[in-house]
């Protein structure tokens, strides 16, 4: 992918973030309930769809590298883990910010919370793991089968803790979002949504292209 | 009705804003890092 | 087909002779389950509803704990040995080393567990008898659960850099859900509900147990090539 494409998608993300700044601050009202607070969902939602997406493509990436031995499909697997770690990283911090004023307590174990969490820390690891190995095809077997355990955990957690909370809770959770998301709340959601894949995409392009540079980089040799 | 907490708001979305930049900035330093260092003539 | 079974039990056979005839990480895991034994009942002392309470959690606690030690050091032995290449030079589906040594580590790790429960019931005054039937289905497809992975991730880490950190980290994170699943099922068990209660956990841990073992057969020998 050539750079100038990178650079027009890195604009575009930039015109979309102001966008979604304007939907999420201007465009859309002060909701009912909670009050201003509840604009910190533009950024928690899209982060942990963008969180998703980035996991979905480190399966990918790691099912490609095991099938096909080329290196460059875990380039995509181990750029994506790094940015799923980070936006599932905004997304727990968002969420625990918006709690706060909302159900009055920075922590709580509710579905959503618990399994980004566990999310988060699956990946790390998957990333701790990347740093141990040098070797590029080594690193990238290895890698590709954490990957692919990792995504088929997903599902795994997500049942789970959805059943250990119903279970634990009533199911009329008061959760900080509002219930029937209404026109306007929509919309500047789906504006910021798109922002952040846009984001995304660019970001995941130059990390993508560093490891690309970096693995054939040849060192000087000794004399 | 719940008093306004734009504390919370700009906190939330200040350093959403700072991961993403502080990312976007460890890249573009690793690339510059990459593009200093001496190279050989072979290519991999 | 034949060939397979058989290289499997080669395998299981021969970390079963290394064990009994070494019976070093069986003596360390029942020394520290006695030792969790002390530390749970004077963490949770004399309050004897709070202990039978926190029974699943703390059973399972030492179960994870044991296992760590144990599972982690499921291929330390070959690649020390560099026995490694002769893993992989192995003729025939590979798969067959990890199934051996998934084998191996149910028995170790099955062993471990019946000694701790009995060590619970005998020490905190429990009654596992009566429960011992549903109990045992709730252990086997935990345990499951806990050596596909643990297995899996055990080979993987071999030879990497920081492998005793590197192995708890990787696993604990996904084994989150199915503990879990295990934990609270051990709940119902141990309240002496029928086993039934537990129906929608018990098909999480059989479903999560197929896709880990499916993915260990499938991505060994990947890592065998590593």
């Amino acid at each position: 992918m050539s750079a100038r494409v990178t650079r027009i998608l890195g604009g575009l993300a930039l015109l979309a973030l102001a966008a979604g700044l304007a939907a999420g601050f201007g465009y859309a009202p002060r909701e009912a309930v909670q009050g201003n607070v509840q604009r910190i969902m533009y950024v928690h939602v899209p982060a942990v769809l963008t969180a998703y997406l980035a996991f979905g493509l480190v399966l990918v990436g790691s099912v490609g590298a095991l099938a096909t031995g080329r290196l460059s499909w875990d380039r995509l697997a181990g750029a994506a883990a790094e940015l799923g770690v980070v936006f599932t990283g905004i997304t727990i911090v968002s969420g625990s910010i918006w709690g706060k004023p909302t159900w009055g307590t920075w922590w709580t174990w509710d579905a959503r919370l618990t399994s980004t969490a566990v999310l988060f820390l699956v990946y790390a690891g998957y990333l701790l793991l990347r740093a141990m190995v040098d070797e590029p095809e080594r690193r990238a077997r290895i890698a590709a089968v954490v990957g692919v355990v990792g995504a088929a955990n997903i599902p795994i957690v997500h049942f789970s803790v959805k059943w250990w909370r119903a279970l634990h809770q009533p199911s009329t959770i008061l959760g900080p979002e509002p219930s029937p998301i209404a026109g306007p709340i929509a919309a500047a959601l789906l504006v910021n949504w798109v922002a952040f894949t846009l984001l995304f995409l660019y970001l995941l392009l130059r990390r993508v292209e560093l490891a690309r540079l970096e693995d054939a980089w040849v060192p000087e040799t000794r004399r | 009705m719940m008093p306004d907490h734009w504390g919370y708001v700009f906190a939330a979305y200040g350093l959403s804003a700072a991961a993403l930049l502080g990312y976007w900035r460890h890249l573009a330093h690793r690339r510059r890092a990459l593009d200093a260092r001496p190279r050989t003539g072979k290519a991999r | 087909m034949i060939g397979y079974a058989r290289r499997t039990w080669i395998v299981l056979w021969k970390d079963l002779l290394v064990e009994r005839r070494s019976k070093e990480s069986l003596n360390a895991l029942l020394f520290f389950a006695l030792l969790l034994l002390f530390l749970f009942q004077f963490a949770l002392g004399p309050d004897q509803d709070r202990l039978h309470a926190a029974l699943p959690v703390l059973i399972w606690l030492g179960f994870v704990l044991a296992g760590l030690l144990g599972l982690g050091r499921s291929f330390v032995a070959e690649r020390d040995n560099d026995c490694w290449d002769g893993l992989r030079l192995t003729p025939g589906d590979k798969s067959a080393i990890y199934l051996g040594k998934l084998a191996g580590n149910l028995v170790v790790m099955g062993a471990v567990e019946v000694v701790i429960l009995a060590l619970f019931g005998l020490f905190y005054n429990v009654n596992l008898v009566s429960v011992l039937g549903p109990l045992a289905v709730v252990l086997a497809l935990g345990t499951l659960g806990l050596a596909t992975v643990g297995t899996l991730f055990a080979a993987l880490t071999a030879g990497v850099r920081a492998r005793e950190l590197l192995f708890p980290v990787l696993l604990l994170p996904v084994q989150v859900p199915v503990l879990l699943a295990t934990v609270s099922a051990t709940q119902v068990v141990l309240a002496g509900q029928p086993l039934g209660d537990a129906g929608a956990w018990l098909r999480l841990l059989v479903g999560a147990d197929l896709v880990y073992l499916v993915i260990g057969l499938l991505t060994f020998e990947f890592i065998l090539d590593a």
